[in-house]
């Protein structure tokens, strides 16, 4: 034992209360997604501008295991040694441009998340190496190093440095054993891999977009087109807000109407093409908050076809507004603050316009309606610049509305019988036909 | 009045270029007046009318074709409305009693008016009532939440109870949009660099009596790079100018007939006494501290 100096007193962390801390409020899917967010930012920094089309993510998970391979590039031995494992980003960590990754906790929370064994293993550009992490042992108060301290750092199995990998054999490797009982449940439940897919293609639809594969067990993630309607008469607003500080982040709106369906609507947030906020319907994104007659509403079903999305971008991941889970904004960030205002003010025009159409269904005709089924769905990259959401004119509405009007009624089969004799025809309908015209001819109409 | 503010807003930029957004109705009287003395050509009157012959009737009650008319509710239109170019004199002129829309106006034409406009609104300060009208056996504080709004309680100023009857009231409101004007400048200045950061400087708060009580609150909204732009307007030099929401000017009116003004007026050197006229002190006063702005108020009368 190294002699202690007396006036120390000591406030390091112990690991079980770091790790329960770490891991207390993350779901599996986040946690799975945080080790996907890393291969994707690997892909492109591998591809910083081309396609990613000959880059895959696999993930297989079992009721045994959770392994995790991608061919994105891989980690050196020196980010590995100094940077990669740590709890944490230091200053120095290598920061590539418009990475997902930004607190430098995301894969290490996934492993002790999921699992108490883990086995890495990778090839980069210039080096490799595996490492394999037995959770229990790190734990173990048998672990210490030299100077009888406890230890905290992980070691290589196996590394080489300084050989020269081809882009084709570049690959990392997680694999997770000995998964915790509930995880290990969670797995085997048969709708867990549908979850999986459904995240994961809505968190990198703009990564599948550019070409890479990703595969959940046997099925390829497809890609999940965001789209919005337009017409002459209805169109998404589109507008770009720039905040230049000593980092530049870009911030697009695009807020619109889509199909009815009350799940699908709300805000979407995205944070450098990464989604982290969903179908959002409360305070958080500007809804709920009254406004005179007509409000910003709780979301009722005739706001249904409310979307809006707001992709934030900046080459420093640390300007952005997103939480540590990457499954929710940072409701105190200054950007998001300000951007806030802007959702609000898109949002109200569109909810103006679908309570008119709401309002609709009362009345005998519905051209608003007519307009909204006549529109046809565009791809955001395709909608232009447009400062509002624009909603037909009332000349469009008034053209729209039809030309001709249906009355209906029934009466007894009787008094029909002896209408049709009187007039001389044979069909209900002649009747309904003849007596209004002879009604306003009696009128001195017609 | 205002006319003499939007003058010293000349010191930000020609004064023709500037914007201005109304509740034109069917008068248009605002509108006729600014264009005359000021010379503004964008112009944009506001209607809550969805029906086709009443917005037939106002387009065609419109004085001059540049002034652009939009149906729709205040706070749709406005935050619809491009900002970014003008630099904008909106006048919110409610007649209703004040209520959580003249709030959330506020909010929408400071999320998006630059440096060198202007927000002025009026409303009816006669009486604290829900818009539904839901007063029966309220309390003046529960009709006060009715009327601003659950969510706009924090904007309450923290002696709000003590300002809720008569003139106070207009205090209560004007804190009230004053506080709710510096929160949306808190969000909207958070990611600008220091220079675009943007204030609002208060001038205007006027009590006066139409067929009720009324209250005009106003401020100018100005960027750290055109503070000093702001300095040379010289707003406090006005002489009904209010820079803090406790303090307003009022407006009353003494009962003079035409012979007593011209009287006045004649003697205008002889500000202090008038021997010779036989009016109390006060209303002489009272005339003095409003001769300028007199006969804009009495016109419809005459
Ligand atoms: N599949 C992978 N391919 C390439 N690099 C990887 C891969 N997985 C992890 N890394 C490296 O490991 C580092 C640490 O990942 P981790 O998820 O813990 O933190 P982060 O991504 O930096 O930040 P965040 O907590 O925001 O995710 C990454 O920055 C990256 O350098
Ligand atoms: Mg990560």
């Amino acid at each position: 034992m190294v002699q202690e100096d007396p006036l120390v007193v000591h406030a390091s962390p112990t690991k079980e209360f770091f790790i329960t801390i770490l891991i207390r409020d993350i779901k599996l899917i986040d946690a799975i997604c945080d080790l996907i967010d890393n291969a994707v930012d690997g892909a492109r920094r591998l591809c910083p501008t081309a396609k990613l089309n000959d880059l895959f993510i696999e993930i297989d998970a079992s009721k045994e295991s959770l392994i995790i391979s991608d061919n994105c590039g891989g980690i050196e031995v020196s980010v590995a040694r100094d940077y990669a494992f740590r709890f944490g980003r230091t200053k120095e960590t290598p920061n590539s441009p418009h990475s997902i990754g930004r607190f430098g906790v995301g894969m290490k929370r996934a492993f002790f998340k999921i699992g108490s064994k883990i086995d890495i293993e990778s090839i980069a550009e210039t080096s490799r190496f595996k490492m394999n992490i037995d959770v229990n042992k790190w734990i173990s108060p048998d672990n210490k190093d030299k100077d009888g301290r406890e230890q905290w750092d992980f070691s290589f199995a196996e590394c080489q440095e300084n050989i020269t990998n081809p882009v084709k054999n570049r690959q990392t490797i997680v694999s997770i054993t000995s998964l915790h009982p509930t995880i290990s449940a969670e797995f085997s439940a048969p709708t867990f891999k549908n979850k999986l897919i459904a995240a994961i293609e809505s968190a990198h639809s703009k990564a599948i977009e550019s070409g890479l594969r990703i595969r959940v067990g046997e099925t390829d993630l497809s890609l999940r087109q965001i789209s919005l309607l337009n017409s002459d008469s209805i169109k998404p607003q589109f507008t770009t807000t720039l905040y230049q500080k000593e980092k530049t982040v870009t911030v697009r709106i695009y807020a619109g109407i889509s199909d009815q369906v009350l799940s699908d609507c709300g805000w979407y947030v995205f944070c450098n093409d990464r989604l982290i906020l969903q179908a959002d319907r409360s305070q958080l994104t500007g809804w709920d908050s009254e406004n005179g007659d007509i409000e910003i509403p709780r979301a009722h079903y005739q706001f249904a076809r409310f979307r809006g999305y707001v992709f934030f971008d900046s080459d420093d991941a640390g300007e952005l507004p997103w939480n540590t889970m990457k499954n929710g904004v940072d409701e105190e960030s200054s950007i998001y603050q300000a951007t806030r205002l802007h959702m609000i003010n898109a949002m109200r025009p569109i909810i103006d316009f679908l309570n008119s159409v709401d309002n609709e269904l009362q009345a005998d005709t519905s051209p608003l309606k007519t307009i909204v089924d006549n529109a046809k769905p565009i791809q955001l990259k395709d909608v232009e610049q447009r400062q509002t959401f624009l909603g037909p004119t009332a000349s469009q509405i008034q053209q729209t509305a039809p030309k001709e009007g249906r009355i209906s009624y029934t009466t007894a089969n009787e008094k029909l019988a002896r209408a049709k004799e009187l007039l001389n025809v044979t069909s209900n309908k002649a009747v309904g036909e003849a007596t209004f015209y002879y009604f306003l001819r009696a009128n001195g109409d017609e | 009045m205002l006319v003499d503010v939007f003058q010293r807003l000349s010191a930000f930029d020609d004064i023709h270029n500037y914007r201005y957004i109304g509740f034109g109705s069917i008068y248009f009287s605002d509108f006729l007046l600014f264009h005359r003395t000021l010379g503004f050509t964008k112009m944009l009157s506001i209607e809550n009318t969805r029906t086709a012959e009443e917005q037939d009737r106002i387009k065609l009650n419109r004085p001059y074709g540049f002034i652009q008319t939009e149906f729709g509710h205040s706070s749709t239109i406005l935050s619809k409305t491009e900002f970014d170019d003008d630099r904008t004199i909106g006048w919110l002129d409610y007649d209703s009693k004040f209520s959580k829309s003249v709030i959330d106006d506020l909010s929408t034409f400071l999320s998006k008016a630059k440096s060198g406009s202007m927000y002025l609104a009026s409303y009816n300060i006669q009486d604290i009532a829900p818009p539904q009208g839901v007063t029966e056996g309220r309390t003046p504080e529960e009709r006060l939440e009715i009327a601003i709004g659950e969510g706009n309680k924090i904007y309450l100023p923290s002696n709000w109870r003590t300002l809720l009857n008569g003139k106070n009231r207009g205090t209560l409101f004007a804190a009230i949009l004053k506080n709710k004007a510096d929160d949306i400048l808190m969000r909207r200045n958070g990611p600008l660099e220091e220079q675009s950061k943007l204030n609002i400087y208060p001038i205007i708060n006027i009590l006066y009596r139409d067929n009720a009580q009324m209250a005009t609150f106003g401020f100018v909204i100005y960027s750290n790079r055109e503070k000093e732009l702001c300095d040379n307007a010289n707003f406090p030099s006005l002489p009904f100018a209010k820079s803090t929401v406790d303090d307003y000017f009022e407006i009353t009116l003494p009962n003079l007939t035409f012979r007593e003004i011209r009287h006045l007026d004649q003697n205008y050197r002889s500000q202090t006494k008038q021997p010779w006229l036989p009016l109390p002190q006060s209303d002489a006063d009272k005339y003095w501290k409003l001769y300028r702005y007199f006969p804009h108020f009495v016109e419809t009368e005459l």
